[in-house]
């Protein structure tokens, strides 16, 4: 139905380029801030047991499971205007709602749980032994985090990350209640997709065709980096 | 593996068939279920004709679909099952009439525009004018009726868009409506049937007379549907005094004359 050419006519279209220049920078921006807080939060989670663990990983586990709208709504009545930390936000000039940062917020919250998750198991995998010789011979907690079970857990990590990346790339309902729609700004992909579905459908096909490569390459990637991890240490 | 996906697959397809046929083996005379999809403006006027529509042809069941009138009308030309479609304009029914998709439409209601503000207008909004002071708009995208209807009104108003602070254009009426009423943002243009539907959650601003866009809604019977006794029966509710009134209570204009 659609040829090379015509992917490429479609992105020619500025709606296209913007779509997915916005898609790229928000969900590189919203990886960043996973894997930065979420990293931390997922060596805890997966190496300690304390009284209420499971209800923690519960709450950071709810936007998996959540339909997208509601992921909005809640982030609307967190941080819109009117929302419970609205009051606190205008009073540092900060007004989320229709912004590129509200844009990366709902990535966030909604893809964060895919990386927390994988990244938890793949701390919990990592030989306590190797841990406890690490603080034997001398290093921190610090240090033995990113010196020893960074670096053993790097697999997992890299495809937990691969798999938020791609939810993050995907994300829709969230974004459109929570950030809206407006070109070069909020305008991610998917929401591009969405609105010109009818109006130019050639462009939407183009964006769609990236988003279909560029998520069959996430996956092959994280089924190499589970192979490769495999290879390394032992059948998982 | 590969036949475990094969059998998974087959089974969602044959799931997936075996619903669509019951639907549309259901069109006897006896009853069944017949689809209206209407643009989301048309969401409380037509959720209130369906159980009259019900009573007055027993065995029949509505299934109401609102969205854009573009999505819906992307949705009719994949070959969703669609007896009735009505539009907010006539750009995407005379667009499926060119594919064949469509037969003949009557214009049964008309809609004027409104802008509104948050119940409290933080932006002290009280004219169109005000609108360029900086205030947070939420307006339609173009590609749906309600921004085409924007532009044509801010046009008519002489105002520039670029030179207001625009934060999104929704992709449906009713995503302006709850932006503004939740008081994300300043004001909105809707139709006149929205306002009237948020009701006191928010301030209505008439337009000039001379600036307003009249929105005429569209109503034809899907070509591919099984059911087109039961759709001209619906064409004929909303057609009559009663459906009429209905529409009239909720805002909008009558059916055109003519």
């Amino acid at each position: 139905m659609f040829s090379e050419g015509d992917i490429v006519a479609g992105l020619d279209s500025p709606v296209a380029r913007d779509a997915l220049r916005l898609s790229l920078e928000t969900s590189l921006t919203a990886l960043a801030v996973m894997v930065v807080v979420g990293t931390p939060i997922a060596y805890m989670l997966g190496t300690r047991d304390f009284p209420g663990k499971s209800v923690v990983v519960t709450a950071f586990e709810l936007p998996l499971v959540l339909p997208p709208a509601v992921a909005g709504l809640g982030l609307l009545f967190a941080f819109g205007r009117r929302g419970l930390l609205g009051g606190e936000l205008s009073a540092l000039g900060l007004e989320i709602p229709f912004t590129r940062l509200a844009v990366v917020l709902a990535m966030t919250f909604v893809a964060s749980p895919l990386y927390v998750r994988q990244a938890q198991s793949a701390f919990a995998a990592v030989d306590d032994d190797l841990l406890a010789a690490a603080r034997t011979l001398g290093a921190g907690e610090t240090r033995t985090f990113l010196r020893v079970a960074v670096p053993v857990a790097a697999q997992g990590l890299g495809a937990g990350a691969a798999l938020g990346w791609a939810r993050a790339l995907g994300e829709f309902g969230a974004t459109i209640i929570f950030a809206g729609s407006l070109q070069g700004v909020t305008q991610t992909a998917p929401i591009a997709i969405y609105i010109g579905f009818d109006s130019d459908p050639d462009a939407a096909f183009a964006v769609a065709a990236v988003l279909i490569a560029a998520s069959a390459l996430v996956l092959l990637s994280v089924k190499l980096l589970v192979r490769g991890g495999a290879r390394r240490f032992g059948p998982v | 593996m590969r036949a475990a996906a094969i059998i998974v697959l087959l089974a969602v397809l044959a799931a997936g068939c075996g619903s669509s046929s019951s639907d549309s083996g259901s069109s006897g005379a006896e009853g069944g279920t017949l689809n209206v999809f209407a643009a989301s403006s048309l969401t409380e006027a037509f959720t209130e004709l369906g159980p009259t529509f019900e009573s007055q042809n027993p065995g029949w069941k509505v299934r109401l679909n609102f969205l854009g009138s573009d999505e819906l009308a992307a949705q009719i030309e994949q070959g969703i099952d669609a007896d009735v479609y009505a539009a907010a304009s006539a750009k995407y029914p005379e667009q499926l009439q060119q594919e064949k998709l469509l037969g003949d439409t009557t214009d049964f209601a008309t809609n004027t525009l409104v802008l509104i503000t948050p119940k409290d207008n933080p932006a002290g909004i009280h004219s169109v004018q005000d609108l360029t002071k900086g205030a947070k708009l939420v307006v339609g995208d173009p590609a749906v009726p309600i921004g085409s209807y924007t532009e044509t009104v801010l046009a008519n108003l002489g105002i520039d868009p670029s030179s207001l602070d625009i934060v999104s254009k929704e992709d449906k009426v009713k995503g302006i409506a709850t932006k503004v009423s939740l008081g994300e943002a300043d004001a909105g243009f809707v139709y006149t049937s929205d306002a009237n539907a948020l009701g006191d959650s928010v301030n209505v601003i008439e337009l000039p007379a001379t600036a307003q866009a009249t929105a005429v809604y569209p109503m034809g019977i899907v070509t591919a549907s099984g059911n087109k006794e039961a759709a001209q029966r619906w064409i004929d509710l909303v057609m009559s005094s009663q459906g009429q009134d209905v529409l009239t209570s909720h805002g909008f204009g009558p059916a055109p004359s003519g």
